[in-house]
C-alpha cells in the first residue's frame, strides 16, 4: 500500500478512536502498530514492538517526571501553597482586585514547585477561592483567576509539558526552563494587571475590596512564613542556571529539600507522604503510558513520509517565519480545546517540528510557545480540565461562572503570545 | 468471596503493586542528591547510579502501568462520550477497551519475546558496571501482561454491567490511602 495512504488512514484511525473515548495511550500505540505493519512488515513489527518500550523508557533525563510530580505533592502536603497565598495577600490583597491577583502570585509560587497546571490550580482553589467568595468576591472572578492561575504550573519551571517538548522534538531541557522563566514571570504579571483593570467593571470586586493595607511588618513575617518556597526554586532553578546540575538533578535535589521540609511540617500525618509517592507512581505510569504510545505512532507515522512531506509543502509558499508561526499556533488552540497538552505535544511534533525547523524558528521560542497554546487549553471548552479542576475543588462553583472567569485571561494569553512573538529576547534573553 | 468482589480483588492487588513502585521515586532521590554532593564537593561519584535510576524509572513504570489502569488514570478524550446515553457509551466502552485489551496482549507478547532473547543472551548494560538487562525487560512484559489483565477485567465489568472501577474495592483502596 502507497505509504501516503498509510499515513491518511492512520490519522484517520487515531482520531476515530480517540473521539471514541480509548485513552490516548493505547490509541496511539494501536495506530502506530498497524502503520509499522502496513509500512514496514512484520519482523520490522516485531523489532520495533518489542524493543521500543524499554528503549524509550529506560533514559536517565525522563526521571525529571516522577520526581517533579513528587516535589509537588510535597509542597502541598508541607502547606506551602497555604502560605505563598497568605504572603501574596499580605501584599496585595488590599489593592483593586487584591484577592484575586494574589491568587495569582500564590499560583506562580506553588508553580515554582509543581511542574503541573492541574495540581496548582487544584492545589490554590482549595485555598483561596473559599477566601475570595468569603470576602464577597463574584464566582466568576474568584474562580477564573484561580483556574487561569493555575496554567502558571506549565510555564514556571519545573515543567512537565517542556520535558516532554524536550523529549519529542530534541531540544535542550535546559535551555527551555531557562527561557520560560521570564515568560513565567510575564503572565502573572499581566494576569495581575488584567484583574486590576476587569475589576473596574465588577461591582462585586470593587464592594468586596475595602480591605485596609497590612502593615509592612505583618507584610515582612508573611514573606519570611514562605521561605521555604523561595528556597526550592533557588535551589532547582540556581543549580540549573549555575551549570551545578543538570535539570534532572537539580529536581531531584529540589524534590529532596522538599522531602526534608515536609518531614518537618507534617509529623504524624506521614500517610500524606505516603500517599504522595502512590500518586506520583500512578501519575508516572499514565504519562509514560503516553510517551510509548506516542512513541509508536511517531515510529509509523514516520515511515509515510507525511511529515516531511508536509515540511516540504509549506516550505515551498516560502511564508514569512512569523505568519507561518501563527499559522502553525493555530490548530492547537483547537486541538487544546479537546486534549490535554502532553497529548497535544507527542500527537503533533512528529507533523509540525520539521516544519518548524525548516522555517528557521527558534525551536526554543516555539517550546514556549506551545506550552502557552497549552494554557489556553486547559481553561477553554468543552474541556478545559483547570476549569473542571477547580469546580471539583469547591463544588459551590457555577460551571459557567468558573469558564465565564476564564474568557479575560484567554484574551491575556492572545496578548502574551503577540508579546513574545514580538519580542523573542523575552524568551531566549537568558540562554 | 462474591464473583464481585472477586472481579474488584484484582484491581486491588495491581494498585497495591503499582503503590510499591511508587517507593523507586524515593529511592531516585536517595540516589542522586548524594551522587550530585558527592561529585561537586569530592570529585566523586556513586558508581552505576546512573544504571540504577534508570532502572528504578523503568519498575516505577511498568508496575505502576496496571494500576493507573485501575485507577482510570490514562488520559483519555471523553467530551464526546459522556454526552451520549448510557447504552450506546457502554457499547463503546466494551469496543474500545477490546481494542485497548489487543494492544497491551500484543505488547506483552512482544516485549516477552524480547525479554526472552535478552536472558538467552545474558545482555547487559554498557556502563560503570555490565547490569543483567533481562530482568528489566521481563519487568515491561509483566507490566503490559498485567494491563492486559486489568483492560479484560474491566472489559467484562461492561459487558456484566458492572461499575468499572469508580465504585467497589478498588476505588475503595485507593480513598483509604492503600492504592
Amino acid at each position: 500500500m502507497d505509504p501516503a495512504i498509510v499515513g491518511y488512514l492512520m490519522l484517520g484511525g487515531l482520531c476515530l478512536l480517540l473521539v471514541a473515548g480509548m485513552p490516548i495511550a493505547y490509541a496511539l500505540g494501536l495506530v502506530g502498530l498497524s502503520g509499522l505493519a502496513a509500512t514496514r512488515g512484520l519482523p520490522s513489527l516485531e523489532f520495533l514492538a518489542g524493543s521500543q518500550p524499554y528503549t524509550v523508557t529506560a533514559n536517565l533525563t525522563l526521571i525529571i517526571i516522577p520526581l517533579s510530580l513528587f516535589m509537588g505533592h510535597l509542597a502541598l502536603t508541607a502547606g506551602l501553597s497555604e502560605r505563598a497565598f497568605a504572603a501574596a495577600r499580605a501584599w496585595v490583597g488590599h489593592v483593586r482586585g487584591g484577592l484575586a491577583i494574589a491568587s495569582v502570585f500564590a499560583c506562580a509560587g506553588f508553580a515554582t514547585v509543581s511542574g503541573s497546571s492541574v495540581a496548582t490550580a487544584a492545589t490554590m482553589s482549595r485555598i483561596a477561592v473559599p477566601h475570595m467568595l468569603r470576602a464577597g468576591y463574584s464566582q466568576r472572578m474568584a474562580a477564573g483567576a484561580v483556574a487561569a492561575g493555575g496554567t502558571l504550573g506549565v510555564l514556571i519551571p519545573p515543567s512537565g509539558v517542556l520535558v516532554i517538548y524536550s523529549l519529542a522534538t530534541g531540544v535542550s531541557l535546559t535551555k527551555l526552563l531557562v527561557a520560560a522563566v521570564v515568560p513565567g514571570i510575564l503572565t502573572a504579571i499581566v494576569y495581575a494587571a488584567g484583574i486590576h483593570a476587569v475589576s473596574r467593571f465588577d461591582a462585586q470586586v470593587m464592594a468586596a475590596t475595602r480591605a485596609a493595607p497590612e502593615p509592612m511588618p505583618a507584610r515582612l513575617r508573611s514573606l519570611g512564613r514562605s521561605w521555604e518556597v523561595v528556597l526550592l526554586f533557588v535551589i532547582v532553578m540556581g543549580a540549573i542556571y549555575a551549570g551545578f546540575a543538570t535539570p534532572t538533578e537539580a529536581t531531584a535535589v529540589g524534590a529532596g529539600a522538599a522531602l526534608l521540609i515536609a518531614l518537618r511540617h507534617t509529623a504524624g500525618r506521614r500517610r500524606e507522604l505516603v500517599r504522595g509517592l502512590v500518586d506520583t507512581g500512578v501519575s508516572t505510569a499514565a504519562i509514560f503510558a503516553l510517551i510509548i504510545g506516542s512513541g509508536l505512532f511517531s515510529l509509523g507515522f514516520a515511515t509515510t513520509q507525511i511529515p516531511q512531506n508536509a515540511a516540504a509543502w509549506v516550505g515551498s509558499f516560502d511564508l514569512p517565519p512569523v505568519l507561518l508561526l501563527v499559522l502553525v499556533l493555530l490548530p492547537f488552540l483547537v486541538l487544546g480545546a479537546f486534549i490535554d497538552g502532553l497529548s497535544m505535544i507527542l500527537l503533533t511534533m512528529p507533523t509540525v517540528f520539521p516544519v518548524i525547523q525548516q522555517a528557521g524558528i527558534d525551536p526554543v521560542l516555539f517550546g514556549i510557545l506551545v506550552t502557552k497554546m497549552t494554557e489556553i487549553g486547559v481553561i477553554t471548552p468543552p474541556v478545559g480540565l483547570n476549569v473542571f479542576v477547580v469546580k471539583g475543588a469547591c463544588p459551590e462553583l457555577a460551571i459557567g461562572q468558573v469558564f465565564r472567569g476564564c474568557v479575560p485571561f484567554i484574551g491575556m494569553e492572545f496578548l502574551l503570545i503577540a508579546l513574545l512573538i514580538a519580542f523573542p529576547f523575552l524568551t531566549t534573553g537568558l540562554l | 468471596m462474591t464473583r464481585r468482589h472477586g472481579l474488584y480483588a484484582v484491581d486491588r492487588a495491581l494498585v497495591l503493586l503499582g503503590s510499591a513502585s511508587g517507593v523507586a521515586t524515593l529511592l531516585m532521590i536517595l540516589i542522586v542528591v548524594p551522587d550530585v554532593l558527592a561529585r561537586k564537593f569530592l570529585a566523586e561519584t556513586i558508581p552505576a547510579a546512573s544504571e540504577v535510576n534508570i532502572h528504578l524509572l523503568v519498575l516505577l513504570i511498568f508496575l505502576g502501568l496496571a494500576g493507573a489502569q485501575a485507577q482510570q488514570a490514562h488520559f483519555t478524550m471523553t467530551a464526546l462520550v459522556d454526552r451520549l446515553p448510557a447504552p450506546p457509551r457502554r457499547l463503546l466502552g466494551i469496543a474500545t477497551g477490546l481494542a485497548s485489551f489487543a494492544f497491551a496482549g500484543f505488547m506483552t507478547w512482544m516485549t516477552a519475546g524480547k525479554a526472552w532473547g535478552a536472558f538467552l543472551r545474558d545482555e547487559v548494560t554498557i556502563g560503570t558496571i555490565a547490569l543483567s538487562v533481562w530482568p528489566f525487560r521481563m519487568i515491561v512484559a509483566l507490566g503490559f501482561g498485567l494491563l492486559a489483565l486489568q483492560l479484560f477485567l474491566q472489559v467484562l465489568r461492561l459487558c456484566l454491567a458492572l461499575p468499572v472501577a469508580a465504585t467497589g474495592p478498588a476505588a475503595d483502596a485507593a480513598d483509604s490511602g492503600c492504592a
